[in-house]
């Protein structure tokens, strides 16, 4: 078993036993990642091996002061931002003046299993489905979603607002119920 | 509340894997393994791009060694005295000279006797001996000026050698009287093969004219083998070019359309180097005169106590514009101020007041008055608009580009200058009564090191030649300046 350092200072040094190595420790981590960018599975693997590749290009400039698989996330999201970026510009880049999110209600996703969770994240449009990733998964501010797709505040505030009404009407549609952490009402 | 929302996403998302499928670190490794051979041969393209540059800069330096070599070689003065010595032999009468008529070059042996053949020469002619010989050594001493290049000097019809023609002499007008002590062996071989040059001319019965047809034979024998004329199948090449414009094409498909690029740029550049003005000095005062004929005109202006050719300086400043054309090649022009500066001696005691600046009373040679020797500098002044095409042959933070072009250099001035004060400088423009082209044409070639500093600034040194394709005077001069120089150049690239 190799620790993290081994396997960047093998990987950065082109040894291919060690390259595989890496991949199968973070492929299934980060996979979970790029389906949740992706339109499709296949779509998911193309950014997941272009991130690998880009991973093993940039190994010897990593200088640890993050952790490894914090790292590799960041250069997947950033893949799958720049696979997307040409689609985003189809976003109407129509500002939402005042957006006011009326949403009150607990909800539960534990009657959910990941792989149908993650079939409704795909169904949306590019532009909710990237926006809605960075603000509820990843945690960026609108701010910053504004700053590293290149549209206003009010773009993807109005973008993850959609997002958060599609996900809504795709969760009833479903026929499960997702209110009251699980408890039907 | 406002986040529950999110915090289920989370949630629901947190710690999930996914198994990729196989084919993907497959198609991973295939790519990872392409990119290490494009590594590869980015590497060896780019180090096939440096050696041919390195190439092409060593013939040119080679080039521009040989032609300094051929002008201020001693063949050239050797082949001035040589033209001293057969004008004074062509004005003596036929009946004064002695001998048989002077041999034609190339009706002897050939110039390249084997040292073999040269030591059978050693012995017979040892043996041989012969007033015949005597009788041509005045042609001998020619011939062999002609041969070898060593000075003959002529004095009231009597010929002086020294070196090499000396020793034949010797060894010509008494048989077997070589001094061993006075020349070293290859001396002695290299002289008795160039005395047996003219040879086949004299009578064939003379034991000496036997043995260089038996060297001939053996020397024409081992021509038939050695000839350097040899034919060599030409080996299938590998077809550079197309290789570089495919991995252009790649370049391109990697970088996309969005790569930053130098598009357009201005540098300012200054220089420093040498000014070769020529073997017989086109740029001194000897030159600037059109009576070259008149022989009291010729001592105007001495040149300095070198037997080279007069070396002085260049120095040169200006502003380039330049534009990328293709990804490869750029186009480069601008305007330059050059400045020639190059040294002489002169005797002359009105430095140029009445007789260089003005063409036409260069031709009153009488007037001019002599005094002791003194050092003049002659500063050329231009301004140059250039024009150079460039290909980029290595386009990265570092870089690396051969130029040539042309440039049309515009005579300010030429100002003599006496450093020792004794006479007053003397400034001459162009015009139809000046000595000096208006304009010079000049063929330009540099190679160009360079270092992107930022996005908007580069730095690169620049080693160049400029060789006129005129000379600078009018007339009186065949020979062609150059300069070699190496310069320094900022470009600020605005986009």
């Amino acid at each position: 078993m190799f620790s993290d350092k081994e396997l960047i200072k093998g990987c950065a040094e082109g040894n291919r036993a060690l390259q595989k190595a890496l991949y199968d420790r973070y492929c299934r981590k980060l996979m979970a990642i790029c389906l949740r960018y992706a339109r499709s599975t296949a779509e998911a693997e193309d950014i997941l091996q272009e991130g690998f590749m880009k991973v093993f290009a940039n190994l010897k400039g990593f200088r640890s002061e993050s952790r490894l698989d914090t790292w590799m996330t960041r250069i997947m999201i950033n893949t799958a931002l720049n696979q997307n970026r040409q689609k985003l510009y189809l976003i109407p880049m129509v500002d939402v003046n005042e957006v006011t999110i009326q949403d009150t209600e607990e909800i539960s996703l534990a009657r959910f299993h990941f792989s149908e969770l993650i079939l409704i994240v795909q169904s949306l449009p590019d532009g909710c489905r990237v926006v809605f990733n960075l603000f509820a998964i990843e945690g960026y501010g609108h701010k910053e979603i504004a700053s590293m797709l290149n549209i206003s505040e009010g773009t993807s505030k109005s973008q993850y607002n959609r997002a958060k009404s599609l996900l809504r009407a795709k969760l009833i549609e479903s026929g499960k119920e997702y209110r009251g952490y699980g408890k039907k009402i | 509340m406002e986040r529950r929302f999110e915090e289920a996403w989370r949630k629901a998302m947190e710690g999930a894997e996914v198994e990729p499928s196989g084919e993907t670190w497959k198609a991973m490794e295939s790519e990872l393994i392409a990119e290490e051979n494009k590594g590869m041969k980015r590497k060896v393209v780019f180090y096939q791009r440096l050696a041919a540059a390195s190439v092409l800069f060593a013939f040119l330096l080679g080039a521009l060694s040989f032609y300094s070599w051929r002008n201020n070689s001693p063949g050239r003065e050797g082949t001035a005295a040589l033209s001293h010595v057969t004008s004074a032999y062509a004005e003596t009468a036929p009946a004064e000279r002695p001998g048989p008529p002077p041999p034609r070059r190339g009706v002897g042996l050939p110039d390249d006797v084997s040292a073999g053949a040269a030591s059978a020469k050693v012995e017979a002619l040892a043996q041989a001996g012969g007033d015949n010989k005597a009788a041509v050594n005045q042609d001998k001493d020619i011939d062999n000026a002609r041969n070898t290049g060593r000075t003959v000097e002529v004095s009231n019809g009597v010929h002086r050698t020294t070196g090499i023609n000396a020793i034949v002499d010797n060894r010509t007008r008494t048989p077997g009287a070589i001094n061993p002590a006075s020349a070293d062996s290859a001396t002695v071989e290299t002289s008795l093969s160039q005395a047996t040059v003219s040879t086949p001319t004299m009578s064939g019965s003379t034991p000496g004219s036997e043995v260089n047809e038996q060297s001939l034979q053996q020397r024409t024998a081992a021509k038939v083998v050695e000839s350097p004329i040899k034919i060599q199948k030409k080996k299938k090449e590998e077809p550079i070019l197309p290789d570089i414009l495919a991995t252009d094409e790649n370049e391109k498909k990697r970088n996309g359309p969005d790569r930053f690029r130098e598009d357009l740029w201005a540098s300012l550049s200054v220089a420093a180097g040498n000014y070769n003005s020529g073997a017989l000095a086109p740029g001194s005062p000897v030159v600037a005169s059109p009576s070259s004929s008149n022989s009291a005109m010729s001592m105007v202006f001495v040149r300095s106590n070198v037997s080279r050719a007069p070396v002085g300086s260049s120095r040169s400043a200006g502003l380039t514009i330049g534009k990328r054309i293709t990804r490869r090649w750029v186009i480069q022009s601008g305007i330059n101020y050059l400045n020639q500066i190059s040294g002489y001696t002169s005797n002359s005691s009105s430095l140029g007041q009445a007789y260089l600046a003005n063409y036409s009373s260069l031709k009153q040679a009488s007037s001019v008055t002599f005094t002791n020797t003194y050092p003049i500098n002659s500063v050329l002044e231009f301004v140059s608009i250039p024009v150079q095409a460039g290909y980029l042959i290595v386009d990265r933070k570092l870089g690396f580009q051969m130029n040539a072009g042309v440039s049309a250099d515009f005579l300010i001035r030429n100002t003599l200058q006496d450093p020792s004060g004794q006479v007053s400088s003397f400034s001459q423009g162009a015009g139809t009564d000046s000595p000096y082209r208006s304009v010079n044409w000049a063929g330009l070639i540099s190679t160009e090191l360079s270092y992107r500093m930022s996005r908007q600034y580069r730095i690169s040194i620049v080693p160049g030649i400029r060789y006129l394709f005129d000379p600078v005077f009018k007339s009186g001069s065949a020979d062609h300046p150059y300069v070699t120089d190496i310069g320094f150049r900022f470009r600020y690239i605005l986009r």
